[in-house]
């Protein structure tokens, strides 16, 4: 199978991603997997929930926060794959 | 001490020896050999060097290779104890890495070979393979590399800016709610808390996805990509199998003795010491390659329900995540096989190819009223010249149509496109009114959002009124984009292939289909299209359905 050499590059950082138990911090796949999820969460909240989203970070609970994302949207997970899907798209 | 030089030509080649220079230890010559051999220390000169220059050429390897033969040229090396001495070692060791990493991109491109683990990449294998490979071809090795670290930036640079951009956005969201919640605070206090914030967002958003939900969100990514063969790739290597890759099998299987323009011989020594601690862990290339022949081929035997199975998880998360909670599933250990079920081809493919087996395609297209593409997009919105102010297609599709437009228009075509998607009932009205040229509803291509009626009109215009049947000197362009014609004699019809997978065209073409036929009684390529597409809304139905 013939590829092009942009998506080998881009699957070689997925793979490496993979490989590094998804948590490979140079690079720039990983950061905007970061950058989506943060994305999505944000818009998603009502400003009232961001604010109480930001205290629960600024004292570190980050259980209460991850608590109130799941609560707030239920569908993250499909929300930040759509996300991710539609900025592939744009850069291949 | 200034090494001595000639009339140096390139500013570049005067900054490449004073950067040695500069680099070189001040206090004594000599001290970059042991054995006649360049040392650790030497080679982390000529290392620093080498990224230096590389970057500063903007990864053109061939400029580097020839700043280097420059600067070899005005040293003077007939005195042994001078620092030129020195300057010349770590100049063709740098050269020596540029050979090295030039071949070893090309290569790397050539065969396939990724970061699976395939193939030895040692600098003297590299050179093996690259010389088959090249044959008595006149291939420019780092041309060819360097275009390939060209475009390896330019993917780095779109990630790097879409990172951007979304930091910009999620910032801008953030500071507004906090400036509205702090307004009687100061403004320096204001910004401290800001920048607090946002460092505990990006903590945050690191630990929001757990692994489990990063591969499968990679591995929807890989999906949409359609890189197939390096997923396949991937998880062969993990079962440390090694897939035959059929570039190295054709390139070793070629008689050993050929014909060689001409291949740099400056692989040194110490660069292949680098790469390779021992010269016998180099494995004898010989035809056949029976290191490679060996290996289990497992991953072309996998039964295929066992693929089908595992793309319909990847692609049904999305149906059922509004549904499932993710802790009525198993707990499932976090294993290569999790990861092996994950990663997979585009489900597509496999629906496409299993239609193509068939012998006769009988051609029925039957879509449901209430099927319609849930990505629909208005071509007007993107520049196109639509008929009328609505021209919908699938976004799938969107990226062929718009590619072929502008190239056509680069070259001196206008060409607007009348039809995209048509819902059931319009299809039905059409039908209607001209029952010999539309279909019947629900059995026309329009509705599953990948058809386009194209035209050609005067060059520059939107003047519909000017239209003209569509050139034929342009169907080898919207070939190139995945564009096809299924029908000869309707002309303006064309399918877009790519918004299946990129894979569907070079798989009608091996079952020996034409994919832009020219005699008006075939329909065979049209039967096939319309089979893989009833198929494909049949497969999305039974996702749907699925508990």
């Amino acid at each position: 199978m013939k590829m092009n050499i942009a998506q080998r590059l881009l699957s070689n950082k997925l793979h490496e991603l993979l490989v590094q138990e998804l948590d490979f911090e140079d690079s720039q796949v990983n950061i905007l997997i970061d950058n989506i999820s943060l994305n999505v969460i944000l818009k998603s909240l009502t400003k009232e929930k961001r604010i109480e989203f930001y205290r629960h970070i600024s004292t570190d609970d980050y259980e209460k926060a991850k608590t109130l994302i799941k609560n707030e949207i239920p569908d993250f997970d499909k929300k930040v794959l759509i996300g991710v899907k539609k900025e592939f798209k744009k850069i291949l | 001490m200034p090494i001595p030089r000639k009339e140096i030509l390139n500013p570049q080649t005067t900054l490449l020896l004073e950067d040695i220079d500069s680099r070189l230890p001040v206090e004594e010559v000599g001290v970059l050999t042991e054995s006649g051999r360049i040392n650790k220390q030497g080679r982390e000169i000529a290392d620093n060097v080498y990224q230096e220059f590389l970057s500063r050429s903007n990864g053109n390897f061939k400029q580097v290779l020839e700043l280097c033969r420059e600067a070899e040229s005005v040293l003077d090396i007939n005195d042994p104890d001078s620092r030129d001495n020195e300057a010349v070692k770590i100049i063709q060791s740098v050269r020596g890495k540029v050979v090295y990493n030039a071949h070893r991109t090309w290569v790397e491109k050539q065969m396939n070979f990724d970061a699976y683990g395939m193939g030895d990449l040692s600098a003297t294998n590299v050179m093996r393979y690259a010389r088959v490979l090249k044959a008595d071809q006149k291939i420019d090795v780092y041309e060819e590399a360097t275009n390939i670290e060209r475009e390896r930036t330019e993917i780095n640079e779109q990630l790097r800016l879409a990172n951007e951009k979304l930091q910009q956005e999620n910032d801008a969201i953030v500071e507004v709610d906090i400036d509205s919640v702090t307004k009687d605070l100061p403004p320096t206090e204001r910004k401290s808390i800001f920048k607090e914030i946002k460092t505990k967002l990006g903590n945050f958003s690191k630990r929001a996805l757990e692994p489990k939900t990063r591969r499968k969100i990679v591995a929807g990514a890989l999906s949409t990509l359609a890189v197939a063969g390096i997923a396949l790739g991937y998880v062969a290597n993990l079962r440390n199998s090694r897939p035959t890759n059929e570039a190295v099998l054709q390139a070793l299987n070629q008689p050993q003795v050929v014909q060689v323009e001409e291949i740099p011989n400056v692989i040194i020594p110490e660069i292949e010491n680098e790469y390779l601690e021992i010269e016998s862990e180099i494995p004898e290339v010989v035809a056949g390659a029976p290191h490679l022949k060996d290996t289990p081929t497992e991953i072309e035997e996998e039964p295929q329900d066992e693929i089908v199975e595992a793309d319909r998880e990847v692609e049904s998360t999305e149906v059922e995540s509004a549904h499932a909670e993710p802790q009525d599933k198993p707990e499932q250990p976090e294993t290569a096989e999790v990861i092996t079920e994950e990663l997979q081809t585009n489900p597509n493919d496999l629906i496409v190819k299993n239609i193509l087996e068939q012998e006769n395609f009988e051609g029925i297209l039957s879509y449901e009223s209430d099927h319609a593409p849930e990505n629909l997009v208005n071509l007007a919105e993107h520049d196109v010249v639509t008929l009328g102010a609505e021209v919908q297609v699938s976004e799938d599709a969107l990226e062929s149509v718009l590619g072929f437009i502008n190239e056509a228009d680069s070259l001196g075509y206008t060409i607007g496109v009348a039809y995209g998607y048509r819902s059931y009932d319009e299809q039905a009205k059409l039908h209607e009114d001209n029952p010999n040229g539309a279909a019947e509803a629900g059995h026309s291509q329009h509705q599953s959002g990948f058809a386009v009626d194209l035209y050609s009109l005067d060059y520059g215009t939107k003047d519909w009124s000017t239209m003209k049947a569509f050139p034929a000197d342009l169907i080898p362009i919207a070939q190139k984009w995945g564009l096809t014609r299924p029908l000869a004699w309707d002309t303006p019809h064309f399918f877009a292939l790519n918004a299946i997978s990129p894979e569907v065209l070079v798989m009608l073409q091996e079952r020996g289909l034409e994919v832009n036929p020219t005699d008006p009684s075939d329909w065979t390529t049209n039967f096939a299209l319309n089979e893989i597409l009833t198929a494909l809304d049949d497969n999305t139905q039974t996702v749907a359905m699925a508990p």
